[in-house]
């Protein structure tokens, strides 16, 4: 029987759960059906392991819930970074890792076989330098060490860039604090800061989705094909109905909602003609394949009809809506209303045409998509235009139904 | 490049401090021991401390009961390749011009000239981000915000003139104490104390956008600044609780929304529901209500009575506006 360990080999493993002691803090153990009880409770202890301080525990009748819960405001780091900074390694890894910079910081550059007889007389351990070559071409690769060549050996030596050479210190210090959390892939800003032996103090963040760190290495790999023009091949797998599908297609964008965070890729498939957005938690594997010829045109195609995509949708088989909702709105007293319909309206048109009444238009490739929007105005819709009628008809419903059992009661 | 790798782990970075911590003066074992808990996960001294005593991992010697380096020198890595390029990606950030002045910048890119940015601000669609954002371009707004910054880390009062929510114009002495960031709205605030005669007299929230002068002040305060009484006073008395149906992926959309919140979930076997309870604080209550009635009757708000009472009256003003001929607001 394996030992427990709190590290892991593949980041995957952990994905899953955090993500949902995260987002479905009330599951208990015997709902995480799937994989063993055994693989639950590890990973538990793996996840209370990191995030300890955030961790909480409830008793019900059907038994004990754990769920992580914290407001996102008050924080300064995202604790989910902690997943990210738990991966195994063996035990040449973490002596080499230590002892090749200790070595190279008093000497310039060293070859293979100096380096190794070094390693050996300061550590106590012999390496052979097979192992120590894979370990600094590795940190070659990664930007640690350098390397030159010298006649027909190859010399190494230890890379001189750090954070207080690259620019002022302080003010780097601090853009890295605030990045951290509001760039992408900012878990990068954390590895930064915990070499500096620093952390944000500074900054906190409103409307903040931590979560979304979990699918960081999706993100890279997706980023990673953007740049060099490639066509991908994903798992694209519903955590609803539990369908996987393998998806082909050239991404093109990433579309992210600031007011729930979820992020999605836009990519375009050939096959269909069309664009497409597909979530990325979501997504378990990605490959690259391609170069993609003509990258350049898509790109184009998809900026120009970026205008008319409310939220991720492209649309069915009307490409376009022209979407308009009345609102009654008291010009005396409620401009702060008029002025949240142009905050908020993504480029939508407010017009003033009648006493107390506003109108709102805007151009769509998917009125239904507008509707969350819609209904955040109960109160003062007059009517609405442009959406399906099977959406229209269901918003009246809804609202019926809002009525019956917020309302009748009191009547 | 690899994202999740042990070069940037938890266990390495720990190892890293005990051996900085060892050069500057030898340790006992149980100062290591404080070093990894406070450091580390919170089972990792027992997994650290043994290989590090026992020698499996052979950093360490013992001398006179205690700890030294076998290393030579003080652990600091490079700059990663991954790291440059994380870095020379946020150039392209509209933001990036608050916090480096423009020769930095340009010295920047000329440093990372050979390496590839991870990404571009391009390669990323915020499509419901709102569009009064503060403006990143403006020199008077970039000018305020690092007198603000530097105030803060200083911790020293400033006077600043802002225009209120209501348009009136205020002037005050303030102690910087956090600058929040809101994706969403695209704006920074700064939250603060004002301070007269050497006393706090009350806590501020300003928009960094509203702000159109600030200057040095002779105010000064001695005691520690904390928004924390701020937060606990305006944290919600009760919180709202809403019952979720299974309907339309609803479970899943407002576990998302309000993922935001502290909040704890629980289900109700008996009618197959969920019921949630979201803290907020008072101050983002009408935007929580919304929130929540962009859901439709797939939330439910069943409690606090105040909360409960604004639903209930918008939904009948609602009700009346499509379904009553003689509709009193038209």
């Amino acid at each position: 029987m394996a030992e427990f360990s709190e590290l892991i080999k593949n980041f995957d493993k952990v994905r899953d759960y955090m993500r949902d002691f995260f987002i479905y803090g009330f599951k208990q153990r015997g709902d995480f059906d799937r994989k063993s009880l055994r693989t639950y409770d590890n990973e538990k202890r793996r996840i209370e392991g990191y995030l300890s301080k955030y961790m909480k525990w409830d008793t019900s009748k059907r038994g004990k819930n754990v769920y992580i819960s914290l407001d996102s405001s008050k924080i300064t780091q995202n604790p989910l970074y902690a997943a990210w900074k738990s991966k195994s390694f063996t035990n040449n890894d973490i002596h080499l890792h230590f002892y090749i910079p200790d070595i190279l910081r008093s000497y310039e550059f060293l070859n293979i076989e100096e380096l190794t007889n070094q390693i050996s007389k300061l550590s106590g351990i012999i390496f052979d330098t097979q192992t120590v070559r894979n370990k600094a071409n590795e940190y070659v690769r990664e930007g640690i060490l350098i390397s030159r060549k010298q006649g027909k050996s190859l010399e190494y030596g230890l890379s001189h860039d750090n954070l207080k050479s690259l620019s002022c210190y302080d003010d780097m210090l601090d853009t890295v604090k605030f990045y951290q959390e509001t760039a992408p892939l900012g878990v990068i800003g954390s590895y930064l800061l915990d070499n500096e032996n620093s952390a944000n103090d500074i900054f906190s963040f409103k409307h903040h989705f931590i979560v979304h760190t979990l699918e960081d290495e999706i993100l890279f790999q997706i980023l990673k094909a953007i740049k060099d023009k490639k066509q991908i091949r994903f798992v694209n797998t519903s955590i609803r109905t539990e369908n996987t599908h393998t998806i082909y297609g050239i991404p093109l964008k990433i579309f992210v909602s600031t007011q729930s965070g979820r992020r999605y890729i836009c990519i375009y498939q050939t096959n269909r003609g069309r664009f497409i957005n597909y979530r990325l938690d979501y997504i378990k594997k990605v490959e690259s394949l391609d170069f993609c010829d003509n990258y350049d045109i898509l790109k184009g195609k998809l900026n120009t009809n970026l205008k008319h995509c409310w939220g991720v949708s492209f649309g069915g088989i009307h490409r376009q809506d022209t979407f308009k909702m009345k609102l009654y709105i008291n010009e005396k007293t409620e401009q702060y209303i008029v002025n949240r319909l142009e905050r908020e309206g993504r480029g939508g048109k407010v017009e003033h045409i009648g006493e107390n009444v506003y109108q709102y238009t805007k151009e769509v490739f998917d009125a239904n998509e507008c509707m969350p929007w819609v209904k955040s105005f109960i109160g003062r819709i007059i009517s609405i235009e442009g959406a399906s009628q099977f959406v229209l008809n269901r918003f009246l419903s809804d609202v019926k139904r809002m009525h019956e059992f917020y309302c009748k009661e009191d009547e | 490049m690899e994202l999740f790798s042990e070069i940037y782990g938890c266990y390495f970075n720990v190892i890293a401090k005990i051996l900085n911590e060892t050069l500057k003066g030898s340790k006992s074992e149980k100062e290591i021991s404080e070093i990894i808990t406070s450091s580390a996960f919170s089972e990792s001294a027992f997994y650290i401390l043994p290989k590090l005593i026992s020698g499996e991992w052979n950093f360490l010697k013992k001398e006179n009961a205690a700890y030294v380096p076998l290393l030579k020198s003080s652990v600091k890595l490079p700059v990663t390749y991954l790291e440059k390029a994380w870095l020379k990606s946020l150039l392209s950030d509209k933001r990036i011009r608050l916090f480096l002045p423009d020769e930095q910048i340009i010295y920047l890119r000329k440093y990372l000239f050979d390496t590839p940015a991870l990404f571009d601000t391009e390669d990323f669609h915020y499509f419901d981000v709102y569009s009064d954002g503060d403006n990143y371009d403006d020199a008077n707004y970039i000018s305020i915000f690092r007198q603000v910054l530097s105030a803060y880390k200083a911790k020293r009062a400033i006077t600043i003139t802002f225009k209120s929510g209501h348009g009136h114009r205020v002037t005050g002495h303030y102690i910087p104490c956090g600058i929040e960031y809101s994706n969403k709205d695209d704006k920074f605030r700064v939250y603060a104390v004002r301070i007269r005669y050497g006393k706090i007299v009350t806590t501020a929230i300003i928009n960094m956008a509203r702000i159109t002068r600030l200057e040095a002040s002779k105010e000064s305060f001695d005691g520690k600044i904390t928004m924390d009484k701020y937060f606990e006073s305006n944290r919600c008395t009760a919180p709202v609780v809403i019952e979720i149906s299974k309907e339309r992926n609803a479970l899943e959309r407002s576990m998302l929304h309000f993922a935001s919140f502290e909040k704890q979930t629980e289900y109700n076997k008996e009618h197959d529901k969920y019921i949630s309870y979201i803290y907020y604080d008072k101050k983002d209550e009408t935007e929580l209500l919304i929130r929540i009635l962009s859901f439709g009757p797939v939330i439910k708000v069943l409690g606090p009575e105040h909360f409960l009472a604004q639903v209930k009256e918008r939904v009948a003003r609602q009700y009346e506006l499509l379904f009553d001929g003689s509709c009193k607001f038209l």
